[in-house]
Parts: structure tokens; sequence; C-alpha cells
């Protein structure tokens, strides 16, 4: 029978020594960043444009939606197709415009595979975003929506002065909300790029994945995996605090 | 304590007491099997094949009164899966396992040379890349059982008529000779150089070609900055940063990258097992006319290539080790074995001597995978098979070697010094893992 050792700390002190296992972590929370403000500015943009013009919300909304029903795997695929070197779509797209004379290799250099990375990332749920906008919208009096449009706050600047602060509460929590299941994302960043090209796009839980169920460093791997956990927890505290406040304001506390 | 407080408690402790007495009772608990084995097979591209595994093991079952049951797992979980097999040591009581994690996982492993030995011997034997695959200081801890061949697949429509390559220097020439055809969006040369099988089989063959290795003879000299290395190194970097034949996005391919643009006809040859002809006969008829196969070209150092083998194994706690020796002398007769290499097509090589008459080989095509076994190395060589080499093949460290001048900014000696820190590492650990 094979003795065990207690390890204490030893696993979470390699992690924080090993450079591959540094380089996820910060990879994973800028990519959580990214992602977050790429689908608060997708949706907040559209739901701007979407309150002045005559394009009914719910069918912006509907096409915004499809993403969310999809596997994080098929996206992983569709998204790797659109930007293989060879027959993607996005390079035919650029050639046939002649913005491109060689193939550009989206997926074999690490910045552009990290981008594409956000891109899919953020296709897949900015319709969330463009729901909460739109429904906040709606839930502004009609009186201050009117008073709004008499003063000529129309688009952007009644989405940023008028919307905005209503939705504020609920912003925070999503925003927050979106950044942690960003953090924990495996399906379509680990399908897209398998941590590569080399090392370059891994996150943490994509590291993690790779240390302990395809090498052999299981220990290794859940130390780097719940190094995660706290950046979790402050979330979530956040989330909570946020919570607290908009309950006191709006109970009058 | 309020009246309705009463009643509820009394039914929450009723339920809790109801389930207990559920749990509990044994009539109304599933009775395991008393005989039962539960299989991990890799599910392969070969439907026929994985349909044969299955009924070869259900029907040993049936023989023996024992409940079988095979989970086929796809080859891209199968590291997830049997690494959480052999962790945790749970899951499975017998596994297909790629043929380098056996040397990997040996430790936990049962040894079993008697009964391969045994059962080799009808046959003739093993062919000696499958002994040296399976064997860790000359024990078998995994039952050979088949392998693909890594071979290179031309379409020769897009040749242009020029012949085969047989050198790599050939090759390299070929691929030149062949790049105006990139202003169509075709490539010569279709190999990724990522962390997929094609690319570390690639790499692994073109070091040994040029006199390079990860390790010298006695087993723990790294050698992968000699300068046969850097020469290897420095032609696989040519084609993709000098002569631009292999494609840009090469670093982000997965394993079955170079097989769709082959079938989609976007390069002219690429190195894989005979599968791609296979899916061809099936849907484009008209390009498999046209596939052409040959073995691994030479270089100054000879001729070598590496195939992905797959290999039985178990854990060595297992308590059901005389009804996996009784699967094992179920599978491994004449008939069965036969049964299931023919299932393969001739894409799958047989690991046991003596299949070389089958139909499946009538297609010089597909023969070319089966000569290919002579050239054939293991993980390691020229040293013997270690955890360590094995190790330093599964973590792609020569791919990462590529990754670090192309995207790294790193000259090749620095690529190649930062690739002898990760094996010294890896080799450091094993040793360590021998020696506590």
């Amino acid at each position: 029978m094979t003795t065990r050792h207690l390890q204490g700390v030893t696993n979470f002190k390699t992690v924080s020594a090993d450079p591959r296992c540094r380089a996820a972590i910060g990879t994973g929370l800028l990519f959580a960043a990214l992602s977050t403000s790429g689908k608060l500015l997708l949706g907040g943009l559209v739901a701007a444009a979407l309150s002045f013009s005559r394009v009914r919300s719910s069918y912006m909304l509907f096409v915004a939606m499809i993403p969310l029903a999809l596997p994080g795997t098929l996206i992983a695929i569709m998204w790797q197709w659109m930007f293989y070197d060879v027959g993607g779509f996005a390079n035919s797209l650029l050639a046939c415009f002649g913005l491109i004379r060689q193939p550009v290799a989206w997926l074999g250099h690490g910045s552009t595979a990290f981008y594409v990375m956000v891109g899919a990332a953020v296709w897949r749920a900015w319709g969330l975003f463009l729901l909460l906008f739109v429904l906040g919208a709606r839930a502004i009096p009609r009186g201050i929506r009117e008073a709004a449009l008499l003063d000529g706050a129309t688009g952007l600047r009644y989405m940023t002065s008028i919307t905005l602060p209503f939705v504020r509460p609920l912003l925070i929590s999503i925003l927050i909300l979106s950044c942690l299941l960003d953090l924990g994302e495996f399906d379509t960043t680990f399908g897209l790029t398998r941590g590569g090209p080399g090392y370059a796009t891994h996150t943490a839980v994509t590291y993690a994945y790779e240390l302990g169920l395809i090498g052999t460093q299981f220990s290794l791997a859940i130390a780097l995996a719940l190094t995660v956990a706290p950046f979790v927890a402050g979330g979530i505290l956040c989330i909570a605090l946020a919570d607290d406040r908009a309950e006191r304001a709006w109970k009058g506390w | 304590m309020t009246r309705r407080t009463v009643p509820a408690i009394i039914g929450v402790a009723a339920l809790v007491v109801l389930g207990l007495i559920a749990y509990f009772l044994p009539s109304h608990r599933a009775q395991p099997a008393e005989r039962s084995l539960k299989i991990y097979a890799i599910e392969i591209w070969s439907k026929d094949l994985n349909r044969e595994f299955r009924a070869i093991c259900e029907q040993w079952g049936r023989n023996n009164n024992v409940a079988v049951d095979v989970e086929l797992i796809p080859l891209q979980d199968a590291d997830a899966k049997l690494s959480a097999l052999v962790q945790t040591g749970g899951g499975a009581d017998v596994a297909v396992f790629p043929a380098h994690k056996v040397p990997i996982y040996h430790r936990k492993l049962l040894d079993v040379t008697e009964i391969a030995n045994e059962l080799a011997k009808p046959f003739g034997g093993f062919y000696a890349i499958a002994r040296d695959m399976n064997a860790v200081d000359g024990r078998l801890y995994g039952m050979p059982l088949y392998a693909w061949s890594h071979i290179w697949v031309y379409n020769s429509a897009l040749l242009g008529g020029n012949p085969l390559p047989r050198t790599f220097e050939e090759a390299e020439q070929l691929a030149l000779t062949l790049k105006p055809l990139t202003q169509k969006g075709v490539y010569p040369f279709g190999i990724g150089l990522g962390k997929d099988d094609d690319a570390a089989m690639f790499l692994q063959a073109v070091l040994w070609a040029y006199g390079g290795s990860v390790v010298a003879e006695d087993g723990h000299t790294i050698t992968i900055r000699s300068p046969e290395a850097h020469r290897a190194f420095e032609y696989v970097l040519r084609l993709y940063q000098v002569d631009k034949v292999i494609p840009p996005g090469a670093f982000g391919w997965d394993g079955a990258s170079n097989n769709k643009n082959f079938l989609a006809q976007q390069i002219a040859f690429t190195m894989n097992s005979p599968t791609i002809l296979v899916a061809a006969k099936a849907d484009a008829p008209d390009l498999a006319t046209n596939i052409q196969h040959a073995r691994y070209p030479s270089g100054p150092a000879g001729q070598y290539s590496y195939a992905t083998g797959f290999s039985i194994a178990c854990l060595r706690t297992t308590s059901k080790e005389d009804l996996i020796f009784s699967f094992l002398r179920y599978l491994y007769t004449r008939d069965n074995y036969a049964r299931l290499i023919s299932a393969g097509g001739g894409a799958v090589n047989p690991w046991l001597l003596g299949c070389e008459q089958l139909d499946i080989w009538n297609d010089p095509r597909m023969k070319v995978g089966l000569e290919s076994l002579a050239i054939e190395r293991h993980v390691g060589y020229p040293g013997p098979v270690t955890a360590a080499a094995a190790e330093v093949f599964d973590k792609r460290v020569l791919a990462q070697v590529i990754n670090d001048v192309v995207n790294n900014s790193m000259t090749l000696d620095e690529a190649l010094s930062h690739a002898y820190t990760a094996i010294t590492s890896i080799y450091e650990q094993h040793r360590l893992m021998d020696n506590p």
C-alpha cells in the first residue's frame, strides 16, 4: 500500500513559484475582465441603439440569446472553423475584400488566439446584458422617460444618464456574476484552443485540467484550481454587499 | 414551539426514519452481480472495431457468467478518464490505455509479463515495438493490443507529377516546388505544430532521423541540446518560417485538423494514420483514388517513425486478477484477435505477430502501415522506455521548442535550453519517485 504524507501548503507554494501556473492565473483574470467588459459594452451599445430605433427589441433579444442555448463545445467548434487559417470564414471574408494577402493564423499565435477566445465568450453571453438593459429601460417610469426625451436625451446619452442609474444595483451583481462564471469557463475556452498555442491561452481552470487529468499531477492541479477560490469568494461577498446596500436604499434604512 | 411546529418535526423525523429503513433493507438495494467486470475501451474512428471489441467482451461475459460493462471512451476524453482511474483506483477493472501512458502509470499497474508471454506464444510473439512500449525495467505492465501507424499521406492530384520524397530534404524540395499552390489557399506541408498527437509523432520522428534524441542510450543523459537535435529543429523551423510551406495556423491545429484539411484538399501531404484513406473511401471516393501512402522519409541518421499504440492494463490493487486474465485469454485467441484487427480495415496494426496474411493488407496502401512497424521506435529511444521518457512525450516538450521559437521570440538555443530544463525536471521527479 502506498504511504501518503500530508503536504500542507507545498502544492500552493509550487503553484505560486511555477511561471506557467502564474501565467494561467493571470490569463484567467484578464479573460474574465475582458469578456465581461465586452459583454457589457456590446449589450449596452445595442440596447442604446434599440431604444430609439424602429427595430423591435424582442427580435434582437431572440437573436442575442440563441448562443446561450448552445453547448460551449459547439461554440468552440464554430469559432474554430471561423478562424481556421486555411479555409476559415474570417480569412475568406478578409481575403474577399482584399484586406489580407496571406491567411492570418488567428489560432496559431497566442495574442490573436486569446482575443478569439474572448470574442467567443462575449458572443456567447452578451444577450444577458442586452436583456438587462432592455428590461431595465422598460422599468423606467413613463414620466421620467418623457422628461428625458423633452430634454433631448437620446441614444447613448439616455443610456448613460437614465437607464444605467436605474439598473445599476442589478448591473453590479450581474457584472460580478459574469466575471465569476468567466473565471470558471472551460467548455468554450478549452474546446477552442486547448490552452495553446503552447501554453499561451491557458487559464487556471484549463491548466488545472491539463495538469491533473491529462498529466499526472492531481495535487498540483487541485491547488491551482483552488487559487480561483479567493476571487470567487470575494466576488460573492461584493454581490452580497451590493445587494445589502440596494436593499437598505429600497427600504429606506 | 408552536402547534404547527410539532407536527412538522414529527413529519420530517418520520421521513428520515423511513429513508434509513429503505436504505438498509437488503431486498430494496440493487444487488451487484457476483461476478462483474467493468472495461474502459477507447472509442476509435472505426465503428466496426469498436463493435467487435464490445462483442468479444460481452461474449466472454456470457460464456463465463460474468456481467460485463464496456464503456467506450472517445480518445480525446481518455486521458482524463484514465488519469482519474489510476489516481483514485475507481471506475473500471481493466482499461485500454494509449501505450505511452503505460510507462507513466506503471508504478500503479499490474505486472502482466507472464500472462503476456503466455498469450503471445501461439502468435510467435510480439512485435519488438509492442514489447518495448509496454515494458519498464524488463517487465510488462500493459498487454499490447494494436496500434495506428504514422505514415505520410499524399494527394497525388496536387503533387504535379513529382515523385514521392525518400528523404526529408527531398520532402522540403517537393514542398517548395508546390509552394505556388498557396496562392490558391492550398499548402504543401499540412502538419500541426501544436499539442496534437500528429505533431508530437512527427517531431519525434524528425528528431531521430537527424540523429537527435531526448536522452542517450543510457536512458538518463539528456541530449536535447546536441548538434543533431539542433539540426532536426532547424529543419522544421525552416519549413514554417523560411519556406512557409506549413499553414500559418499550424500551432492552433488539433488532431483532426490535418485530416479535415486533407479531405478538403487544402493540403498536399500530411502525416497521419491510414484513417484519412478510410474516411475518403466512404465520403470522397474521387479523392481516395488519388491518395498515396509512404513510410516516413529518411534523415541523415536513418528512417524512423512513432506509432500510437494501445494496450490493456489494470491496477495492481485489483481483486479481479483471475477474471481479467480469463478475459485476456479469450480476447487473445487467434480467431478473436484476427477478428478485431480485421475490423480495423487495415488501418489498425496488430501488435502480435502472425496477422500479416489477413485480407485487409491486400490493399498495398494499407500495407504501408504494417511495413512501418519495422521502423517504429519507442519513447526514450535510443534509451529504454521509462516513465520519464513517456512523460516528456506526453507533455509535448518537443512541440514547445518550436512554439518557443516562433511565438515566444526565443532563439533555438534558448528554446532547447528551456526544453533541457523541463526534461531534466521531469527526469528528476521520476528519479525521486523511484528512490524516495
